[in-house]
């Protein structure tokens, strides 16, 4: 597998699991109210989108690159 | 005497051979995690009782975020060396090599954590008395876990101390233990002074070390085995950035080809940690 | 030694590569990167470990036949060596026990793998081929390195207080686990040893073979020993990971006190262990078992490879249905990562999991007897010339049908319930493996000795080597397969004298002649050690005596090992390789010649 498909298919995992962490602390914090869990269900969020934004940013970059 | 196809692809297959190589020891490596998955699984599911959120889950996100930003990082190393700039591919592999680093640091500190932090279970006479010396009991006594119907109590040493247990306190004849213990959220506050309790009235005590409970035993042997490849991916990208970096200069397409390998494998270290922190951190 | 003749044929090559300047004694040969020196180191290393693991048999075989009674001439070595548990020169049960666990771990793990693979795959894979060496030297060279460490620790472990692991090869917790000893510690961290010498041998090979092959060397040209690697090497790969990963969980079980193993409520000898529990001991099973069952497979296929390479030279003929026997093995390679419970029938597994499991196994048999088949078939019209190597592979067929046989009552689960566990397992998987894949070898060592060291090995030991290993084979593991008929359970210090039939009683046991029979396989196994001494005389005796060969291609073969200088030097091939044809070219009409080398371009008409 080529490495730029490999490093794709990588941040594609943790964009999933930014999303996937954002969702079980949100339910989290939606049972227990603390505010810990809606500092990680938005920092995940956050990192989702900033995980999403870069796999974007690479892909067209590595077009370049052989 | 040159192996053929070191660097230059073979036609048929479109790999070099470290390519290859390094493809089919992953293959291998999902069978090693892969097993121990399964184990887990069937742990779990074959357990009457499941501990969780017992592990520190800023420092597993924090860690999480070091790792997905040490694999940016090494791919942005690879992509300098193909683009040629050897000084940015130092850069950037450095980086990588620091995130490594903080995570194995991060690691031991998490580990060192559970090796000073205790569970006591009481005998049945224990635990009466015990209800009867602290009336606020209730602030302090966790309901039944992975030993099923038996309360315990959590906490650490009065003297901080690591890796006590009921076999020792028993092979040492010590007749009390002073436990700092936690309080049950929300309802306890902080312990006015240690609790005594004496060795006649534990039937149990561990600290959160693999002998603890299947969760620790499969927790530290998950986490240590992907410890050690990070420290094995430690190693050759170190050599890689120090004395290895030498071949940029005679073999260019070599080297960058090595760096390829290390990169994939790191990839997959990385791609493991994002199984093993939902399944402990998170489930 | 091998090595020495090695030294000459350096000696002499030094002119061809000068540019590795002078290497001193400890990097040309102790940590040599070359394939063919990796392989001699793994050959001489292995053969060792099987005389090792052979004579452990026959110390245990002398309990079985005379139970209680001091050893011969090794008792007393083996008190003072071993202290009290060969106290007055006897077997005591925990040494049977330790003996038997390491034997059958010392065959498997340390000689006959290493023996197939590591010495005749990295011998041969690369000339075979046309490579000029492995395409990975240096791991190699630490593959044999870490192979060598883990064997002695094994090694060690006999000696350490409380003796070598002795939980019986399988090492089932929780009897390994609780066993308060050290052995199985030492035999864990062995383990790990090996598995990591397998796993990077086995991806040596594989991109060796996927990525070296010399131009006109197509899939299917292939000799069907490298395709028989090529299979070996994928099981290797992936069913070796799930026993690591079993091997850390028991090694922390024993080390950190954990319960991966243990269920809750464990007692053990009448105390209830002080443990979390909490774990499983079935789980070891279906860990172990999942690697052990390809790794049976990983005994076999690579003999079945030296068989093709040795028939079609010795009936100069092609082997009849090539692409049944490539499909046939790689069917085999699939299917044997599903069948594994049926070492497992009689764990309670409920009759849905048996059903899938007896009918994988069930299909797993037809791929193999379509490849002995065959290898018959192939022998039918051949000019057949009774060399020493050709024996032994000819003896190879019906050993392995009898052993392929006796497997099948295994494979059904009715029948296994009365069979598991005793000795007809015992007698099945020796027949497979004894005179099955080490009469391979055997053929394999003096068919490819004349290409390692220029001289033949004596031709008349080697028949006597033959004649009486054959005869003592079969009068050692036959009556084994009516004794676990019988009733006789396997791993029993006493021989069975626990379940002999008592004849005042009543009580159904074991026949007193089943007991009996114990004696005459003890005489036969001496026997057949006592055959095995002109083999290991005439080994090293003709590295410097034998007859010298007189071409290049004293066999002529078609195969491409045989197109190098005699030993081959560093880079194997003086002149680049390319294939024009087939593996067996042998008895074509109108050529000139009964043979036709796989690089010959135009052939003689």
């Amino acid at each position: 597998m080529p490495i730029k498909a490999l490093h794709i298919f990588f941040i594609t995992a943790a964009f999933l699991l930014g999303l996937g962490l954002a969702a079980w602390a949100g339910d989290a914090y939606y049972k227990t109210g603390e505010k810990g869990y809606l500092v990680y269900a938005v920092g995940s969020a956050g990192s989702g989108i900033i995980l999403f934004g870069y796999v974007i940013y690479f892909w067209k970059k590595m077009k370049q690159i052989k | 005497m040159e192996i053929p196809y070191t660097v230059t692809p073979r036609r048929e297959t479109g790999l070099y051979n470290g390519k290859l190589g390094i493809w089919l020891f992953l293959a291998s490596e999902v069978m090693l995690f892969g097993a121990l998955f399964s184990s887990y699984v069937l742990l779990r599911v074959g357990a009457e009782a499941w501990p969780s959120r017992m592990l520190s889950l800023p420092l597993g996100v924090l860690n999480t975020a070091i790792l997905v930003t040490s694999s940016v990082l090494v791919v942005m190393g690879w992509t300098a060396l193909k683009l040629r700039q050897f000084e940015r591919f130092k850069l950037f592999q450095g980086l990588t090599l620091l995130c490594a680093v903080v995570f194995l640091g991060i690691k031991s500190v998490e580990y060192r954590q559970k090796f000073n932090h205790y569970e006591v279970w009481l005998t049945d006479k224990g635990l009466e008395e015990f209800k009867a010396a602290h009336p606020d009991h209730e602030k302090w006594l966790k309901p039944p876990g992975v030993i099923p119907g038996k309360h315990s109590l959590t906490g650490h040493l009065a003297d901080g101390r690591s890796f006590y247990d009921h076999r020792k306190m028993r092979a040492n004849g010590d007749k009390e233990v002073v436990l700092t213990p936690d309080s049950i959220k929300p309802a306890g506050g902080e312990h006015a002074h240690p609790i005594r309790l004496a060795a006649a009235q534990i039937q149990r005590l561990s600290a959160y070390v693999p002998a603890h409970s299947s969760y620790f035993a499969i927790y530290f042997t998950l986490t240590g085995l992907h410890a050690l490849h990070v420290i094995g991916g430690i190693l050759v990208m170190a050599y890689l950035w120090g004395p290895g970096s030498r071949m940029w200069k005679s073999e260019p397409e070599r080297f960058t080809n090595r760096i390829e390998c290390s990169v994939v494998y790191w990839h997959f270290v990385d791609f493991i940690w994002l199984i093993v922190f939902p399944l402990f951190y998170l489930l | 030694m091998a090595t020495e003749a090695a030294a000459q044929v350096n000696g002499d090559m030094n002119s061809a590569h000068e540019a590795h300047g002078h290497q001193g004694f400890v990097s040309k040969y102790i940590f040599s990167t070359d394939h063919k020196v990796v392989g001699i180191q793994y050959g001489i290393t292995a053969l060792l470990f099987l005389l090792l693991g052979f004579l452990l048999m026959l110390l245990m075989r002398w309990q079985l036949a005379y139970p209680g009674s001091a050893i011969p001439l090794a008792g007393g070595w083996l008190e003072k060596i071993l202290g009290d548990v060969a106290r007055n020169g006897k077997m005591t049960a925990d040494l049977y026990n330790s003996f038997g666990a390491m034997h059958g771990t010392i065959m498997v793990f340390l000689a006959v793998v290493p023996l197939i693979v590591g010495a005749f795959g990295n011998y041969l894979v690369p000339l075979q081929i046309g490579a000029p060496d492995m395409a990975f030297p240096k791991l190699n060279m630490m593959s044999y390195h870490v192979y060598l460490w883990g064997g002695l620790i094994m090694f060690v472990s006999f000696f350490i207080p409380g003796g070598a692991a002795q939980s019986g090869w399988t090492s089932y917790s929780p009897l390994a686990t609780v066993t308060p000893t050290m052995g199985q510690t030492f035999w864990l961290v062995g383990m790990v040893f090996l598995i990591t010498s397998s796993l990077l041998g086995s991806i040596n090979i594989l991109v060796t073979i996927i990525q070296l092959r010399a131009p006109g060397l197509t899939w299917m040209r292939l000799p069907f020993f490298v395709w028989a690697q090529f299979v070996t090497s994928w099981l290797l790969l992936l069913a070796f990971p799930p026993l690591e990963a079993a091997g850390i969980m028991q090694l922390m079980d024993k080390v950190t006190g954990s319960s991966f193993f243990l269920p809750t409520g464990l007692v053990v000898g009448g105390q209830p262990m002080d443990i979390s529990g909490g774990g499983s001991p079935l789980l070891w099973q279906h860990l172990f078992w999942f690697l052990a069952h390809p790794e049976v497979y990983v005994l076999i296929l690579p003999a079945f490879g030296i068989l093709a390479e040795v028939i079609t030279t010795n009936t100069r003929k092609n082997l009849w249905g090539y692409s049944l026997l490539v499909y046939g093995a790689l069917s085999i390679g699939f299917i044997s990562f599903i069948v594994w419970a049926h070492h497992m029938y009689l764990t309670g597994m409920g009759t849905k999991l048996s059903t899938f499991f007896q009918t994988t196994t069930m299909i797993i048999s037809i791929p193999s007897v379509i490849i002995v088949t065959c290898f018959l078939v192939s022998l039918w019209g051949g000019s057949i010339r009774f060399t020493v190597p050709m024996w032994f592979c000819l003896a190879f067929l019906p050993m392995f049908g009898i052993g392929g046989l006796t497997g099948l009552p295994l494979g059904f689960s009715f029948s296994d319930i009365h069979l598991h566990d005793s000795y007809y397992v015992i007698g099945h998987f020796h027949y497979v493996v004894a005179p099955g894949t080490i009469f391979a070898i055997f053929g394999g060592i003096y068919h490819w000795y004349p290409k390692v060291t220029g001289r033949f090995m004596n031709d008349f030991w080697g028949r006597v080597h033959f004649f009486l290993s054959f005869i003592f084979m079969n009068l050692v593991f036959f009556p084994m397969f009516l004794q676990g008929i019988y009733g006789m359970s396997r791993r029993m210090s006493d021989g069975g004298a626990t379940y002999a039939q008592a004849a005042e009683t009543g009580v159904v046991g074991l026949p007193q002649w089943a007991i009996d029979l114990n004696i005459n396989i003890t005489q036969a196994a001496i026997a057949l050690g006592l055959a095995q001494i002109p083999f290991i005389i005439n080994f090293f005796w003709s590295i410097r005596h034998g007859q010298p060969v007189e071409s290049d291609n004293p066999w002529q073969s078609t195969t491409l090992e045989w197109q190098t200088p005699t030993p081959p030097g560093h880079g194997n091939f003086t002149k680049p390789m390319r294939a024009h044809r087939g593996p067996y070219e042998y008895s074509l009409p109108g050529r000139a010649a009964d043979f036709t080398p796989q690089n010959e371009a135009e052939p003689k008409q």
